[in-house]
């Protein structure tokens, strides 16, 4: 919408948009504040406006102030937090933007003192809220006739009133405004003058395209909070006294504003800001929970899911630019007026309804649906947004179901019956229950399935396929053709059947990806870096917790990858690389995990400068040694970052305790890889919870076992040329010059003793450390498992990853490759001091006086002498020793 | 545990046997009768191919497919020290919840008893230390003495990895 306003009415926009923001966001909320410093910039681009309102010194500070937030660069987030926001309110006021162009949602702060200074109410005068009438969307604030008398509970003066001009807006909108608008009056009468807030000014709604993924998003998620607050509600009104569940009201609430703040519904943010003051209140006891604080803000609900609907049934079908809004500027008077003590809650709504002559307002006698939501739903029909009925348009809207919808007829078509019925032209709504129907409902895009359920289903398929598996073997099956045809074609439907099931829990981690994008965006062009993002993998499948959880930790490391990893433009051309830095993510399936990458081609890490920084803050004591994974990882340890250090060492520690934290919940790990100068890898490899992966089963002694296809290079049956026997570290094959060490699957896990690797097949699967040879007796074949984790009682298994149903309905283990050649090799380690005890007890035998020379003689020393690993040193004897070794188990 | 029939009565009610009254499904091991709760009981499944699991010790026999499943599966005489036996046809796997699911092999299943807390006493206090943990108390049903087994403790107590 901003390309086509004049720059000035640009600026004042983003301001508005800061100001805004600031009212609601939250230190932690990264999205929300890179929003914001967003529009800084953009802000700061528009410099001509900005200058001419001196607000360039301003828009900078907040800037930099914004930056140093999102990094953490500040030693008290909550005074920066603070901080930032009395900025932005000041670039606001500087812009003239906080009265007219947006009129904020009083600020934390802002609220603090305004509410203060509210607490007497005839200090600061009454303003009516006449929860009956509807405030038009375009039309300001207008000065309220005071009517006394009436059902005045405070010494406020109050009674039941109109607003005439707000009557006249709705009589040109609405096809009966005359007996819509009879409704009776809660609010009490005003004093305008008196007050000192700016009244919310409602603003056309337009969701920019570029958002409208977001904002469907939105929609969805929103409905979901939007049940959690009724549920929540309903609780509240069960048991008013207990404080606990108006807590668990605050967080969907909460929730709802923060996503409208940040997408730009300005009318949802507002509400729902209103309320959770109001809810603050309740829950530190300075309000009662009353039906009728409960009544509100079910009112509100009803606003904000009309609102929401609204919004979604523009994405779907957009009828013109600006998305059809309930009015709120009267709801969100009231809730302040509440907040305040200007106004008190009226008492519940009867629930009989009365002979009034329309549905709407039966309902909203009925308590079922608030005034405004009545207002929208007649506001839509006067404007031919659409054909329907009010009682089906409110039902659609999900603000009342079908049932209160046929009440509200009823009690109007009794009203009717009787003599001073209403004209039989406003019998409206006779095929509600049409509207009941499925076809009307909204239609929703995707739904939110326990997990649980799906774990069933996916048991319960696999269990199908099993049973399945058998009726195909079954020899009738082969005697009959019809049978066999039939049999094949359940075959095939179950198949498919496997397969949905199977995928419905795996997401592509794309969607992630592409938010980084963004991230890297606006995180370079604030380091003033030129930072080029490549990605690969995005239709890597991951579990959809697994990507839920790994977002956050994902977007600190690309991040710091931008900001500390890639160098400024001028440093790489001095350092002979291209100015545009590259950050690279990649996500694949390596050795039974998934692997998602970040690596940059930057400064890398320097292990010597790091070792120094945590010699320094005492994290390593002088003298110790470290590897450079383990000096790698330092940038992992809590408090090892701080504001100072971003600067002269390449400063990685911006909350990385906090991402290896999150990524050791996932039981995922986290590597480094980095070249000084050249760049760093970060390589988070998380473990496959639900997932499926194509294996082979291989058979090793009486079990199966499955390999991860992906990680499998070659498999092959040796001939004894190819391989040699390394001393104390088993056997090797030599493939094509290569030197691959074989894993024993049967001595290592104790099954069979050492197998003659040619009379077996070996499986070459990849590792940590490189390619390992898996001797196995015979390859069964391939097929698709589901990872079966096998749960808390088997965690810490060295070289298995998880268990999958084969198609008899056994349990076959999976092995995982890395871990099998550690703990193949420490096995090893294990043999080799039993054997030096041993040899230290018994006699040498024989072959050790046959051994080549080269010190071998000395018996206890050749078995610990790890460096006497050369081939050519026991090539003599290579069965021998092995069987030597072999004997220590 | 010959023992149990000399052990003194005690005041039940101040035992925590008071509240052990229920249903309990009593199996056979070793020369011994034990029960376990049946709230704790979800299926009962005859002996069938385990597949073994590397490094555990050495009372878990391996993992079965329960329906989809994969769950562990103890051997019970070898977690109580017991001689190993030859499964047979009696040999049963009993699958029990304790927060997971968790198959223990036992020699044999009995029936079902419906045992009042007044026929249950508090566990002896022999033995070694710690193993009487497991024991919610003993049982007499008829003639007999059932070892009430807190199966939750039986599980959780040891380790299955190596």
């Amino acid at each position: 919408m901003s390309s086509k306003v004049p720059q000035c009415r640009d600026a004042r926009e983003l301001a508005a948009r800061l100001v805004q923001t600031a009212g609601t966001v939250q230190k932690d909320d990264l999205s929300l504040l890179a929003k914001m410093h967003g529009w800084c910039d953009a802000l700061l681009q528009a410099g001509d406006a900005l200058a001419q309102a001196g607000a360039v010194e301003t828009a900078t500070a907040l800037s930099r102030l914004l930056e140093a937030l999102i990094l953490n660069e500040v030693p008290d987030a909550d005074a920066a937090l603070t901080e930032t926001v009395a900025t932005t309110m000041c670039l606001g006021e500087q812009l003239g933007v906080s009265a007219s162009d947006a009129p904020p949602c009083p600020t934390p702060k802002a609220s603090g003192g305004t509410g203060k200074a509210k607490v007497q109410p005839e200090a600061q005068g009454v303003v009516a809220a006449p929860a009956g009438a509807s405030a038009s969307a375009e039309s300001p604030r207008l000065p309220v006739a005071a009517t006394p008398g009436a059902e005045a509970p405070q010494p406020l003066t109050a009674g039941p009133e109109r607003d005439a001009a707000q009557f006249a807006e709705l009589a040109v909108t609405s096809p009966a405004p005359a007996e819509e608008a009879v409704i009776e009056a809660v609010g009490e009468s005003p004093s305008p003058a008196a007050r000192t807030e700016t009244p919310y000014e409602q603003t056309p709604l337009r969701i920019d395209p570029k958002e409208q993924e977001f904002v469907l998003a939105f929609t969805e998620e929103a409905r979901e909070h939007i049940e959690a607050i009724e549920a929540a509600l309903l609780e509240v009104e069960r048991e008013p006294g207990n404080t606990k569940r108006i807590d668990d009201l605050f967080r969907p609430f909460h929730t709802i504003k923060g996503m409208a703040g940040f997408l730009n519904l300005r009318d949802v943010n507002c509400l729902t800001h209103e309320v959770e003051t109001l809810l603050d209140q309740g829950r530190k006891g300075k309000r009662t929970v009353t039906p009728g604080l409960i009544d509100l803000v079910f009112s509100v609900v009803d606003i904000v899911k009309a609102q929401v609907a609204a919004v979604a049934a523009h994405l779907a079908e957009p009828k013109g630019e600006v998305v059809p809004q309930p009015p709120v500027a009267q709801m969100i008077e009231r809730l302040r007026d509440v907040v305040a003590g200007r106004a008190e809650l009226s008492a519940r709504a009867e629930e009989a309804g009365s002979a009034a002559l329309r549905v709407g307002e039966n309902l909203v006698e009925q308590g079922a649906v608030a005034q405004e939501v009545v207002d929208f739903a007649l506001q839509m029909q006067a404007q031919g947004a659409t054909p329907q009925k009010t009682g089906e348009l409110l039902v659609e809207m999900g603000a009342v179901t079908a049932k209160q919808v046929d009440k509200a007829i009823r009690v109007q078509t009794q009203a009717a019956a009787s003599p001073a019925a209403a004209p039989p032209a406003t019998v409206a709504s006779a095929k509600v229950g049409a509207a009941a129907t499925p076809a009307a409902a909204p239609v929703e895009q995707s739904i939110r399935i326990d997990t649980a359920k799906l774990d069933a289903l996916v048991d319960m398929v696999g269990e199908l396929v099993i049973a399945q598996t058998l009726v195909s073997a079954n020899p009738s099956v082969a005697q009959s053709q019809k049978l066999g045809k039939d049999v094949s074609q359940v075959t095939k439907i179950i198949r498919d059947v496997q397969e949905t099931a199977m995928g419905m829990r795996m997401v592509p981690i794309g969607g992630t990806f592409q938010k980084m994008a963004r991230l890297v965006r606006d995180v370079s062009r604030k380091a003033g870096k030129q930072v080029e993002l490549t990605i690969a993998g995005e239709d890597t499948e991951l579990d959809k917790n697994v990507i839920q959880q790994i977002s956050d930790p994902l977007i600190h490391m690309v991040r710091n990858a931008v900001d500390h990893g890639v160098e400024a433009p001028e440093v790489r051309r001095a350092a002979g690389k291209p100015e545009v830095g590259r950050v690279h993510l990649a996500a694949f399936h390596h050795a039974g995990n998934i692997v998602i990458e970040i690596s940059d081609d930057g400064k890398g890490l320097d292990p010597q400068v790091l070792v120094a920084k945590a010699m320094e803050k005492g994290m390593v004591q002088p003298g110790e040694e470290l590897t450079e994974q383990q000096a790698f990882h330092l940038v992992f340890a809590a408090g090892f970052s701080t504001a100072a250090q971003v600067t002269d060492i390449s400063g990685r520690g911006v909350g990385m305790d906090v991402v290896k934290r999150n990524i050791e919940q996932l039981r995922g790990k986290v590597e480094i890889a980095s070249e000084k100068g050249e760049g760093s890898t970060f390589s988070i490899r998380l473990p496959l919870t639900l997932a499926i992966i194509d294996g082979m089963v291989v058979k090793v002694a009486e079990e199966r076992f499955i390999i991860p296809t992906i990680g499998i290079e070659q498999a092959l049956r040796p001939v004894p040329q190819q391989i040699t026997s390394v001393q104390h570290r088993g056997d090797v094959l030599n493939v094509r010059g290569r030197l691959i060490p074989l894993v024993q699957l049967g001595a290592l896990f104790r099954m069979t003793g050492r197998v003659d690797p040619c009379e077996a097949m070996v499986v070459i699967a990849s590792s940590d450390a490189g390619p390992v040879g898996l001797v196995v007796e015979e390859l069964i074949g391939q097929q698709q498992v589901v990872i079966k984790s096998l749960g808390a009682r088997f965690e810490g298994l060295r070289g298995i990853s998880g268990a999958a149903i084969l198609g008899d309905g056994r349990v076959g283990l999976i092995l995982e490759t890395s871990g099998l050649a550690v703990h193949y090799h420490e096995m090893h380690l294990a043999q080799e001091k039993d054997a030096t005890a041993r040899n230290v007890r018994v006699t040498i035998p024989a072959p050790a006086a046959e051994q080549p020379a080269g010190g071998r003689e000395e018996t206890p020393s050749w078995t610990v002498d790890d460096s006497g690993a050369d081939a050519a040193g026991s090539a003599g004897e290579p069965e021998r020793q092995t069987e030597l070794v072999g004997a220590g188990t | 545990m010959p023992a149990i029939a000399d052990h003194p009565p005690v005041d039940v009610n101040s035992s925590p046997g008071a509240d052990l009254g229920g249903k309990y499904l009593t199996f056979a091991l070793d020369r011994e009768e034990y029960g376990v709760s049946v709230l704790k009981v979800r299926e009962i499944i005859g002996i069938q191919d385990i597949t073994k699991v590397p490094q555990t010790a050495a009372f878990v026999e391996g993992v079965i497919n329960l329906r989809g499943k994969v769950i562990p599966v103890i051997d019970l005489r070898a977690q109580f020290g017991l001689p190993r036996m030859q499964y047979n046809e009696e040999t049963c796997i009993i699958v029990v919840d304790v927060g997971d699911m968790v198959g223990i092999i036992v020699d044999t299943v009995r029936e079902v008893h419906n045992i009042p807390a007044s026929a249950i006493e508090p566990p002896p206090t022999l033995g070694a230390e710690g193993k009487q943990d497991y024991f919610l108390g003993m049982a007499k049903v008829k003639d007999d003495v059932k070892i009430l087994l807190d199966i939750d403790r039986v599980l959780k107590a040891e380790k299955l990895i190596q």
